[in-house]
């Protein structure tokens, strides 16, 4: 065999006859290496609820573990055109910064991650169609409000005209909704771009509210308005549904639960309850998860009176993990 | 800003964890969700109740909603996963019907059944330990006369290793079934984590980021 089969010219490293490159695997090789990379793709279909996700030990002075899965995934893309397809078929199945205990990582940037990702997925519908799971952390909404400004509204703009509505049209309910919160002086925020995001994932199947999220609502009617009639979604995934926040999944509650399957609440209390089964029923629901539960039984007789077909019930009351 | 939010999310749970701050609630038991759960057993296939009951609350006012439950365990046919609390079926009110019986706990598991996980709190008292190891060996002694074909794996968790002097595993292991030992709670998925190093990358991805992709 000639040497310039063994030598890789670019590095002038040598490589032993008939080795395998990274280049030279099948597609669905690569795909199957880089889906280690991908939350979605580990868990697959039946996601474990973000209550029981195994804590990984994340620490506060190094970077987040979900950044640097992001991150390979990204660098991927890089690589070459055939990488950059495949990377990306992977990248956008999810959008969780913050998922499971890497929120803890004070190296992880809040800082103007829900804005581009808006942008990307409003104009690039079929970036769009591969997003599966979104994961919205507290602080990635608490960051658009603090550094509110014109390029939030652009983004927010740009991503209706993408949909061919007014965006005044489509912030009018979060305005009405905020009114009482906000009176003198309302400017479209982090709802209004969850609100906008939802409207834009066709495919989305999986939706992780982390604790106070979203921070005001995002009303039914807002979605209706940016042409979204029902939301694909099929698991729903609620840390903290009480009698503050509770009142603030109203709008994804009414237009999800013909669709959803999966149901997984974390610290839910009687309000909470009262919520999804008012709600309710869910025809499709099938597995009910309930972890550090904070309300009398009494209040989940009415819930669970209308479930039928239950394939999972988990129930942890408030006091197990001591 | 950050500092308050990452408190707010930190020291709820570190109070759920640390315990004895959150009381415990047995209303699950005390409420008719019970008999709306058993109007599932034709479809449910995996049930979890981690229901930890202290002394006091192991009484008559949760103990018909609880029989009820165990009662019609066994007809559930397609029930392969089963976590259970084990002071539900081993407590006070329990005890005695359990120490004169090792059947007790073979009797209401369903033949579906493919794992069966049990919650030992640590506080359980000495007396019935000795009378889950009996239903243990009993349950062991069922599956290699044939009783239970489908199941392959059991757990104990938060047991620290209590259990050990019973013989459990060789029991279990020449029926073909693992028993082991396991922690709570972190036995409710089996989230396949990332094989390889976390090392030597940044938090935000490199400027060659292209417009698509600024969010990473």
């Amino acid at each position: 065999m000639a040497n310039s089969d063994l030598t890789c010219p670019e590095a002038g490293l040598e490589r032993p006859a008939g080795s395998t490159t990274l280049d030279s695997l099948a597609n669905e090789l690569i795909l199957l290496i880089l889906s280690n990379f991908c939350l979605h793709c580990r868990e697959g279909p039946r996601e474990t609820p973000h209550a029981y996700f195994p804590a990984t030990g994340q620490r506060r002075h190094e970077p987040s573990w979900y950044a640097l899965d992001i991150s390979a995934l990204h660098s991927m893309s890089l690589v070459s055109r055939r990488f950059s397809s495949l990377a990306h078929e992977i990248l956008y199945h999810e959008f969780a910064p913050g998922y499971g205990d890497s929120w803890y990582s004070m190296e992880f940037e809040w800082y103007w991650r829900l804005e581009p990702f808006l942008r990307t997925v409003a104009s690039n519908p079929d970036r769009a169609a591969l997003v599966k799971r979104v994961h919205v952390n507290i602080n990635l909404l608490c960051c658009v409000t603090e550094y509110l400004g014109e390029r939030t509204e652009m983004v927010l703009r740009d991503a209706a005209r993408a949909r061919g509505i007014d965006v005044a049209d489509f912030v009018g309910p979060f305005r009405a909704l905020q009114q009482p919160v906000y009176p003198d002086r309302y400017r479209p925020g982090a709802d209004e771009l969850l609100g906008m995001l939802l409207a834009c994932l066709p495919q989305l199947k999986s939706l992780s509210l982390s604790w106070g999220a979203p921070l005001c609502g995002v009303p039914a009617s807002a979605l209706r308005i940016a042409g979204v009639s029902s939301l694909p979604l099929e698991t729903l995934d609620i840390t903290c549904c009480d009698e503050m926040t509770g009142a603030r999944l109203d709008g994804i509650l009414e237009l999800a639960s013909s669709t959803i399957r999966n149901l997984y609440l974390e610290i839910c209390d009687g309000h909470g309850l009262r919520l999804l089964t008012r709600h309710g029923p869910f025809p499709n629901l099938r597995n009910l998860c309930i972890a550090n539960d904070r309300h009398s039984g009494s209040e989940l007789t009415p819930f669970l009176s209308r479930c039928v077909n239950l394939e999972t019930f988990s129930y942890e009351s408030g006091g197990s993990r001591a | 800003m950050f500092f308050f939010f990452f408190s707010f999310f930190f020291l709820p749970r570190q109070r759920l964890i640390s315990g004895g701050i959150v009381s415990v609630d047995d209303g699950f038991l005390l409420s008719d969700a019970v008999a709306h759960l058993i109007r599932n057993k034709e479809t449910l296939q995996k049930l979890h109740l981690a229901i930890p009951l202290s002394r006091q609350q192991t009484t008559t006012r949760n103990s018909r909603h609880l029989i009820e439950l165990l009662a019609n365990l066994n007809s559930f046919p397609v029930l392969r996963h089963l976590l259970l609390s084990s002071e539900l079926i081993y407590n006070d009110n329990s005890a005695a019907e359990a120490a004169d019986d090792d059947r007790f706990l073979t009797r209401f598991l369903p033949p579906s059944l493919a794992s069966l996980q049990l919650v030992v709190a640590d506080e359980m008292g000495t007396g019935v330990l000795p009378c889950l190891a009996a239903g243990l060996l009993h349950l062991a002694q069922a599956v290699s006369w044939g009783q239970f074909p489908k199941l392959k794996c059991i757990s104990c968790i938060n047991t620290k290793q209590r259990l050990d002097g019973y013989g459990l595993d060789v029991m279990f292991a020449s029926a073909g079934v693992h028993f082991g030992y396991d922690c709570w709670p972190s036995t409710y998925g089996r989230a396949r984590r990332r094989v390889g190093s976390r090392a030597g990358s940044s938090s935000r991805s490199t400027t060659l980021a292209s417009s698509d992709d600024e969010h990473l």
